[in-house]
C-alpha cells in the first residue's frame, strides 16, 4: 500500500483518530508520519526522548545506518555510548559533553532555552600551584590539630597517673605547640 | 530537642512555608557518580563525609555525617519527606552519603546522582539571604575541592537538565485558597511561560498535597543565580497577593463560613480515631490558614507545615518505629494528630 499522503512511498504507519465517535485510519510512510505532528506523541516524558524520535524511526535507511553509528559512539575518559545517554538521560563524566557535543548541542539548547552559561563561576577547576598549597596547608594544619589532640590526651592521662613531671612536660609542648598554631594562622 | 530551621518565622511565611536553593556541583577530573567503581565510589564518599565537615567553619552548624546506603529505606523516604534528600537517593541509594546540619537546613548528597548537592532551607520567603549562605558554602567546598566546570556550559552536571548553574531555587506556597479557584489550572500553565513550575509539594496529587504548591526554575543554563531568584520571587510574590486577597475577602466578608470551616477541621483533626492522608492534608491546610489569618488561634503557635510532614507516610513510620499499613496507619496518623496538635484558645 502506498502513502494515503505523498503517494510515493509505502505506508508503514497506521494512524487511528477517533474525533466525534468515528474512528478514521490513514496510512502513511514513515516521513510523512513525522511531519505530520505524530512526533510529538513519541515527545513525552523525558526531554531528550525528541533524540528517540529522531533516531529509532521516521529516517531514510542511510539516515538509520548513520544513527546507529552514533549510538555506538563511546566516551574514551568512561566508556559512556551515546546509546546509554538515550536510554537514560545522563552523562558519564563532563568530558561527555565533549564527545557527544554536536550531537546534543541543539537539543541543550531546546531544553533550555540557552547554550551559553552565565553567572557564578567556580574560583577552582583544575589542581593549580595555588589549590595545591592551600591544600597542603590545610593538610598541616590539621595535622598539627590531631598533635595537639594527642597531647592533651597525654596530658590528661598522667595527671590521672599522679605523674606531675610528665604532665608540666606535656604542659609546654601544648603551649609552645599552640604558639606555632597561633602564628600560622596570622601569617594566613 | 534541637531548634530546627522550620521552627524560626521568616517573611511572607503566612503564604511562604520554606525557601530553598540547591546546587548540583561534580569534582574535576572524575567521572560522575554512576560510572565510577564501587571502590573509587567508597573512598570519595568517606573523603567528601569528613573534609566537607569544615563547612561548619563558614556558617557555624554542626554536621552529621551517614551513608545512605546504610540506612533503612523507611528512614531514607522519611528523609525525602522532609526534602533533606531527593527521590534518587532513595531509589538509588548505592555508594551515597549525607552530611545533614543540627538544625536540618543544610544538607549535601555526596556520590547520589551529581558528587556533591547542596541545599539550604529557611522559613518563609528568604531566597535572596539563602543565596548569600550557601553561595559561600560553595566557595568553601571549592576551596578543597576543584570543580568540574567548561565556560561555555556553566558547572558540568550528570543530567543536561541542571548544566549552567547547577541550581534550582524553590518556594513552598501555601494556596489554601487560590488551588481552589476556577482559573488555577490557567494560571498554573500560565506560570510556566516565564520558565518556572508549579506542582504540588507533597507527592504527585493535588489531593494529597494539602495545597501546599513547590515553586521553582526549569532552566539553569544561560540564566544567572540572581535571575533564576529574580524571577521566582516575581511569580511567587504574584501568586502570594492573590493567595492574600482571597482570604482578605474570605475573612472580611465571610468571617462566619471561615470560622466554621476552621474550626470543624479542628475538631475533625482531633476527635478523629482513623485519618487517611488526604482528609489529613486538606483538614490541615484549613488550619493553616486559618492559624495565619487570625480565625482561629492555638494556645501556643503551631507549625502545621511540620505536622503535614510528620503525617506523611514514612515519617510515621519512623516515628512510631512501626511498619504500618492501612488502617494501622490511619489510626497512627489520627494518634499523631491528637499528640501534636495544640488547644484552642478559648
Amino acid at each position: 500500500m502506498l502513502c494515503e499522503q505523498c503517494n510515493e512511498r509505502e505506508a508503514t504507519v497506521v494512524i487511528r483518530e477517533v474525533a466525534g465517535g468515528v474512528a478514521k485510519e490513514r496510512h502513511l510512510c514513515s516521513q510523512c508520519a513525522s511531519q505530520s505532528g505524530l512526533g510529538a506523541f513519541l515527545d513525552t516524558g523525558s526531554p531528550f526522548a525528541r533524540l528517540l524520535s529522531g533516531i529509532l524511526g521516521f529516517g531514510t535507511p542511510e539516515e538509520e545506518q548513520e544513527e546507529d553509528a552514533a549510538m555506538k559512539l563511546t566516551c574514551p575518559s568512561c566508556s559512556t555510548t551515546y546509546g546509554d545517554f538515550v536510554k537514560n538521560s545522563r552523562f558519564g563524566c563532563s568530558e561527555c559533553y565533549e564527545t557527544f557535543g554536536l550531537l546534543i548541542h541543539d537539543n541543550i539548547k531546546k531544553l533550555q532555552g540557552s547554550d551559553k552559561h552565565v553567572g557564578k563561576r567556580p574560583r577552582y577547576t583544575g589542581c593549580t600551584a595555588e589549590h595545591e598549597k592551600l591544600v597542603t596547608q590545610e593538610k598541616e594544619k590539621e595535622s598539627l590539630r590531631d598533635q595537639l589532640e594527642i597531647l592533651q590526651a597525654k596530658q590528661q592521662e598522667a595527671v590521672r597517673e599522679e605523674d606531675f613531671e610528665a604532665a608540666a612536660r606535656y604542659r609546654d609542648e601544648i603551649r609552645s605547640l599552640k604558639e606555632r598554631m597561633k602564628n600560622e594562622h596570622e601569617m594566613v | 530537642m534541637s531548634m530546627k530551621w522550620y521552627d524560626e518565622a521568616g517573611t511572607e511565611s503566612s503564604v511562604v512555608a520554606a525557601s530553598r536553593i540547591r546546587l548540583s556541583r561534580n569534582l574535576n577530573a572524575c567521572c560522575f557518580p554512576g560510572k565510577m567503581s564501587e571502590q573509587q565510589t567508597k573512598e570519595m564518599t568517606d573523603d567528601l563525609c569528613r573534609k566537607l565537615k569544615r563547612i561548619s567553619r563558614i556558617d557555624g552548624r554542626s554536621y552529621e555525617d551517614c551513608r545512605l546506603d546504610q540506612m533503612d529505606s523507611m528512614k531514607r523516604e522519611a528523609l525525602e519527606e522532609k526534602q533533606i534528600i531527593n527521590g534518587a537517593s532513595v531509589k538509588d541509594p548505592k555508594g551515597a552519603g549525607l552530611l545533614v546540619s543540627g538544625d536540618e537546613a543544610v544538607s549535601i548528597t555526596v556520590n547520589s546522582v551529581d558528587h556533591i548537592r547542596l541545599q539550604l532551607s529557611q522559613s518563609g520567603m528568604e531566597l535572596q539571604q539563602i543565596w548569600a549562605q550557601i553561595d559561600k558554602l560553595d566557595d568553601c567546598i571549592n576551596e578543597m575541592y576543584p570543580y568540574a566546570y567548561d565556560e561555555t556550559l556553566g558547572y558540568m552536571t550528570t543530567y543536561p537538565t541542571n548544566l549552567g548553574t547547577g541550581m534550582k531555587a524553590y518556594l513552598v506556597l501555601h494556596l489554601a485558597l487560590l488551588d481552589s479557584v476556577d482559573k488555577f489550572s490557567d494560571i498554573v500553565e500560565e506560570i510556566s511561560r516565564y520558565g518556572v513550575k508549579l506542582r504540588p509539594a507533597f507527592g504527585k496529587d493535588k489531593e494529597i498535597s494539602g495545597s501546599m504548591y513547590v515553586l521553582s526554575n526549569q532552566k539553569t543554563l544561560g540564566i544567572s543565580e540572581q535571575e533564576i531568584i529574580q524571577v521566582i520571587e516575581k511569580v511567587g510574590s504574584q501568586l502570594i497577593s492573590q493567595e492574600k486577597s482571597l482570604r482578605r475577602h474570605s475573612v472580611e466578608r465571610h468571617r462566619i463560613h471561615a470560622e466554621d470551616i476552621c474550626l470543624k477541621a479542628y475538631g475533625n483533626l482531633r476527635y478523629s480515631r482513623l485519618m487517611s492522608l488526604s482528609s489529613g492534608m486538606r483538614l490541615l491546610s484549613s488550619l493553616r490558614w486559618g492559624q495565619e489569618e487570625q480565625v482561629i488561634t492555638f494556645e501556643k503557635y503551631c507549625n502545621i507545615y511540620e505536622l503535614m510532614i510528620g503525617i506523611q507516610p514514612a515519617s510515621l513510620r519512623v516515628f512510631y518505629e512501626k511498619n504500618l499499613e492501612g488502617e494501622a496507619m490511619d489510626q497512627a496518623r489520627a494518634d499523631y494528630l491528637q499528640r501534636f496538635l495544640p488547644l484552642l484558645k478559648q
